[in-house]
């Protein structure tokens, strides 16, 4: 397998050979990419494509070897894919390029990791390596962007290269590359500052020879702590996912955890360091943890879909009130979580898209606006809307998974141990209802239940005129008809504008019901 | 930084660095190491400075190294001579006591591509490969694969080969690992001319590596055993057994190629509880890969959707799982569309049709009509589901949004081919939206919808001839034959009523229409009908041969290949790998005539238009048609 994920290509013979092959489709890509090709090119390389194409604004039908070095990117044919789609998130994961190459990226943040594979490999294994780059260089320079990606080139190239070794991947382990790279902190960049001499020596990077990659030999701390964090997050489709986190323990240490109930945890996945065979057997883990922070692995839980079972629950309705007002409600409402309380909780963001359809006039007022223009002839109601919540309680397992008991093998010394649970909210996402006041259910819910709203409008009619502008407000006098209140036997009359306001909530859960 | 960019757009920068890196003072030469760095990465050329970074090379500072050996990377091709250069201090850092500095070294030697360093390549080489540290050895093993793809023979001649093959039983599990990927990289480049063969002592080795070794070099291993023979039905059985556990790593990569592995030695296995075992736990580390990231999910649903085409019942159960998510991409959620159709079985197609009308009310055009599709593919599919689909497509038409009831109105025409008489009553309603339809597509299956079942439309001859307005403002051929086939079938089923629009349409088509194949259908029904009526009925109103759901699987010869090719490119791309890859063995030694490039180039666009075409019925999963009168 190769990758040439770090540089591009064009220099390598390989791909010279499909340019030669191909060369009408690469014609035909890099016409059009000539006349920007100045914002491309530097200055230098520019002026060099301009002589070999001796004033031609197109590449010639027979290219010299120079030109199809010059024509030919991989990379900018890649990009121009990505601009093809309509946004860079719809692009596909693995794209085949017109130049015998094919090009798997992943995005991140506002950057995007392309890996370049030019003979038959898994993309899997790519698209793994390009999520362990990417957590890498974040853990290196943190923040990542276009910027600070060049700020720090020097760091990336040396990350990059003890990650990849001509194509086959060496490590992604933080823990391994740690040693290998030392992590740029404020305290030597500070001291390279001063002095002007950078740490060198002083730290060796170490390489690790045991047999155990994700641990380097003779690690000794003066405490020895180890916490485990059992971490549930709860998907809407009630899934939940955990991790664990050890900081800090001497020597080559074994651990044994037991779980209380380990048949509850179906699909598994763990790190390297967990002996799967013992997990197969015996429905223990057992590993030797990496040192510092790690996770451990992660595990399902279905949790049926049994109502109550959620901690948190999201009502959300989208009411619609004529042509282009729209009302999102949300509600939330805590569940059950043990006796714990939720903290944190609160809501994320609410996606919802409207739809404007627009008609086509034909041409028969041309003169006016230019004939056959568009105008929105109606607003539906805000579609499939979705409310996404965020939400954490500590020392709450939704799953009642516990870690039974911890011990630890082959070292003699005294760890102190600790295990804290916390639920947060995963993917959870509530789905909102559409209810659309004026449709004829609301109308026989309004009605079948007018006692209730007519007691919430009561109390603010004196307050209403705040609310709603003049006309609607008429409307409303002339159902008063020179009353103070509204009374229960006004079902038939009632405005929607009203049940807009006002029984909103009473309407939504009925509707809610009969669905 | 913002000065070092207006630095850069100096001119003379070049000397300006060129003084820097020949300062006596240590911090200035680094800095203008890393500017050069920056500078050829940008694309700069400051290949002119070869001899001035060279002379920082000796250094202690391994950062600076790292760098300067980058440098020579990159110039190494076009400077051949003066990376001869460099070499005394390459060879001396390959002596380092430090064993992070000699692999440094080896691994760049290796990486220089240049067949004029290969003469001091090999004796540090030949240390290395048996040095005591195997981090050490593990770098050298992967330099004798560039080395063999530079020169195959020096590679042989020095017995680096022999070497590497020996190095399999190295008591280290990571060197293991790269010499599987080493062996196996030589072995494609080789044009599999056997630089190694699998034999049963050889997979003991690689088995127990398996357990220790890295995740990637657990991928190599798994790689290398999808391709090995098995000696008898137990050595298959044992192998399965012991990679089992490989299901339920961290790495998707690892998962999906120990998958493969699985699905390949299905053949080896015969114990049919075994196999079945095998299914059972496939399933949830597969339904754990959706989990994750859209990229790693888009993967794992094009292997999934291959798995099926094997294994139609293994995902039966898990059809939740594949529910599509407000935020998944498209890629995402096409995949899953797919998926859903294929695995829904009778038990569970009516939360699936639910589920496919919340998708049609989304705003995404195209995904609306991928689920609409989805959901006639499901009506043909199953007998029992047809009257829910109908149902739900009525509903989905009565939201009068556009492109849900255009999409809407094609999918109905092939339920109605499918179960023709069922939904008589369904067919009047339809023709309340004439006015939305404007597709030609849709109008064509509208028209032909109305022509097909005129008998329950009460006033189908008002109705067509409305749409008979507009025929020769139409641009789209379809939609006028669609009429002009419609008008005929009318005047046959009622010639009364249908006499003068029949007229009418076949006059307009034969001497106003500007398409030619528009006339000549008019012409062969208008001598067909005044020469012989009971012909022309027997040619228009013939009894269509229903719609099956067909072409959504690949070809079986395809198919094989792919899955045997499970978790790689061509598995998600859907196409062999000789269409869209390079072959190294062409480079390795299969002479390639100059007069046959050109044919053969031909030969694979064609291919590679079929195997596409291929694809493409899968995805989109519509019925062919056959002719529609």
């Amino acid at each position: 397998m190769s990758i040439f994920g770090t540089l591009s290509n064009h220099r390598d013979p390989k791909t010279k050979d499909a340019a030669v092959r191909h060369w009408t489709d690469v014609k035909a890509k890099a016409d059009p990419a000539l006349p920007l090709a100045g914002l491309r090119l530097t200055a230098e390389q520019k002026a060099k494509l301009d002589e070999l194409l001796k004033g031609a604004s197109v590449f010639p039908d027979e290219p010299t070897e120079e030109l199809l070095l010059a024509s030919l990117v991989v990379v900018p044919a890649f990009t121009r894919y990505l601009h093809s789609v309509p946004s860079f998130s719809d692009a596909e994961p693995v794209w085949s390029s017109p130049l015998d190459m094919v090009c798997i990226h992943i995005q991140r943040g506002e950057l995007i990791y392309l890996g370049v594979v030019s003979h038959e490999a898994p993309p899997l294994e790519v698209l793994e390596l390009l999520e362990g780059i990417s957590q890498a260089l974040s853990e290196y320079i943190g923040n990542l962007s276009e910027l600070t990606v060049k700020e720090n080139f020097a760091t990336v190239y040396q990350v990059l290269s003890e990650m990849v070794d001509s194509g086959s991947v060496v490590t992604t382990d933080m823990s391994v590359l740690r040693g290998l790279v030392p992590v740029p902190n404020m305290v030597n960049r500070m001291i390279e500052n001063v002095s002007g001499i950078g740490i060198r020596s002083e730290v060796k990077p170490d390489i690790n020879t045991s047999s155990i990659p994700w641990r380097s030999q003779g690690i000794r701390h003066s405490s020895n702590e180890f916490f485990v964090d059992i971490v549930e997050k709860i998907d809407a489709i009630v899934d939940s996912s955990g991790s664990v986190v050890a900081p800090g323990l001497s020597g080559m240490p074994e651990l044994l955890m037991v779980m209380n109930r380990p048949e509850i945890m179906d699909d598994v996945s763990f790190h390297p360091c967990v002996r799967l065979a013992k997990w197969e057997s015996e429905r223990t883990i057992a590993y030797v943890p990496p040192d510092g922070q790690f996770k451990l692995g992660s595990f399902h839980v279905g949790m049926g879909a049994s109502p109550g079972s959620l901690p948190v629950y999201v009502h959300a309705s989208c009411t619609t009130q004529g042509a282009n007002q729209h009302t999102i409600e949300i509600s939330a409402e805590a569940g059950q979580c043990g006796g714990k309380s939720v903290e944190k909780a609160y809501n994320t963001r609410v996606q919802c898209k409207l739809v404007i359809q627009y008609s086509t006039r034909p041409g028969g007022d041309a003169a006016t606006n230019g004939g056959g223009a568009s105008t929105p002839s109606s607003i539906t109601e805000p579609t499939a809307s979705a409310v996404f919540v965020d939400f954490e309680i500590a020392g709450f397992s939704a799953s009642s998974l516990k870690v039974d008991s911890l011990k630890m093998l082959r070292e003699a010394y005294k760890i102190f141990k600790g295990v804290r649970y916390v639920t947060k909210a995963g993917s959870y996402q509530s789905s909102a209802a559409n209810i659309d006041f004026d449709s004829p259910e609301a109308a026989q819910c309004a009605t079948r239940h007018w006692g209730e709203i007519v007691d919430i409008i009561n109390p603010k009619i004196p307050s209403m005129e705040q609310y709603l502008p003049s006309e609607k407000m008429e409307e409303v006098k002339g159902l008063l008809d020179g009353k103070k209140e509204l009374s229960k036997d006004q079902a038939s009359v009632i405005s929607p504008v009203l049940l807009n306001r006002f029984g909103g909530d009473i309407i939504s859960k009925c509707l809610a019901e009969q669905k | 930084m913002k000065a070092k960019v207006l630095a850069a757009l100096r001119k003379g920068e070049n000397y300006e660095l060129k003084t820097e890196l020949n300062s006596e003072y240590r911090e200035r030469r680094k800095e203008a190491v890393r500017r050069v760095i920056a500078n050829m990465t940008v694309g700069k050329d400051v290949s002119g400075l070869f001899t001035d970074v060279l002379k920082n090379m000796q250094t202690d500072d391994l950062e600076i190294k790292k760098l300067i050996y980058l440098y020579l990377i990159n110039y190494a091709k076009t400077q051949p001579d003066l990376v001869i250069l460099a070499v005394n201090t390459f060879v001396k850092d390959t002596e380092d006591s430090n064993p992070l500095i000699r692999a440094l070294a080896i691994r760049t030697m290796g990486c220089l591509h240049v067949p004029e360093v290969l003469d001091y390549l090999c004796d540090p080489l030949r240390t290395c490969l048996k040095d005591p540290n195997p981090y050490v050895r593990k770098t050298a093993v992967m330099c004798v694969a560039k080395v063999f793809e530079l020169n195959a023979a020096v590679a042989e001649e020095n017995g680096f080969v022999d070497a590497v093959r020996e190095s399999l039983s190295d008591s280290n599990s990571m060197v293991v690992a790269n010499v599987v990927s080493a062996l196996a990289e030589m072995n494609e480049m080789e044009g599999g001319r056997g630089i190694w063969r699998l034999d049963t002592s050889t997979v003991g080795k690689l088995l127990t590596a398996v357990n220790e070794c890295t995740e990637w070099g657990q991928i190599a291993i798994l790689e290398a055993l999808v391709d090995y023979r098995p000696q008898d039905e137990k050595e298959a059985e044992n192998i399965c057994e012991r990679l089992l556990p490989r299901l339920q790593h961290a790495n998707g990569s690892v998962v999906l190629s120990t998958v493969r592995l699985l699905l390949t030695y299905e053949k080896y296995v015969k114990r049919a509880d075994l196999l079945q075992q095998f299914s059972k736990k496939m399933v949830p580390p597969l339904v754990t890969l959706l989990s994750s990231e859209p990229e790693i999910q888009y993967v794992a649903l094009r292997n999934i959707n291959l798995i099926l085409q094997r294994q139609p019942k293994l995902l039966s159960k898990e059809i939740r799982v594949f529910f599509c998510k407000y935020n998944d991409p498209v890629y995402v959620k096409y995949e899953k569309l797919d998926v859903l159709v294929r695995i829904c079985s009778e038990r569970n197609v009516e939360p699936l049709l639910n589920e496919l009308k919340e998708y049609a009310k989304e705003v995404d055009v195209d995904f609306v009509r991928h689920a609409v599709q989805a959901i006639s593919r499901l009506a043909i599919k199953y007998d029992s589901a047809a009257e829910r689909a109908v149902k739900v497509l009525t509903d989905l038409i009565s939201t009068k949004v556009e492109y849900v009831v255009q999409e809407s109105m094609i999918v109905l025409k092939d339920i109605f081919r499918r179960y023709p008489q069922r939904f008589d009553g369904v067919i009047a309603t339809l023709c309340e939206y004439i006015d939305i339809v404007d597709k030609p597509e849709a109008m064509a299956a509208l028209i032909w919808i109305i022509g097909e079942y005129s008998e329950h439309i009460t006033n189908v001859g008002n109705v067509l001839s409305g749409m008979f307005e507009g025929f020769l403002e139409q641009e789209d051929e379809s939609v006028q034959l669609a009429l002009v086939n419609a008008a005929v079938k009318y005047f046959l089923k009622s010639p009364q009523q249908g006499q003068a629009l029949v007229l009418k349409a076949l006059q307009t088509a034969t001497e106003k229409c500007a398409n030619p194949d528009v006339r000549d259908r008019a012409y062969i029904y208008w001598r067909l009908l005044s020469a012989d009526p009971e012909a022309a009925r027997s040619v228009a109103l013939v009894d269509k041969p229903p719609v099956e759901l067909e072409n959504v699987n690949l070809p079986d010869s395809l198919l094989q290949e792919l899955v045997k090719e499970l978790g790689c490119v061509s598995s998600v791309l859907q196409k062999p790998a000789r269409l869209f890859v390079y072959k190294r063995a062409e480079k390795a030694g299969l002479p390639r005539h100059a007069e046959t490039v050109g044919s053969e180039a031909d030969e694979e666009t064609t291919t590679s238009e079929a195997a596409a075409g291929g694809v493409d019925t899968t995805n989109e999963g519509e019925p062919e048609l056959l002719i529609s009168f």
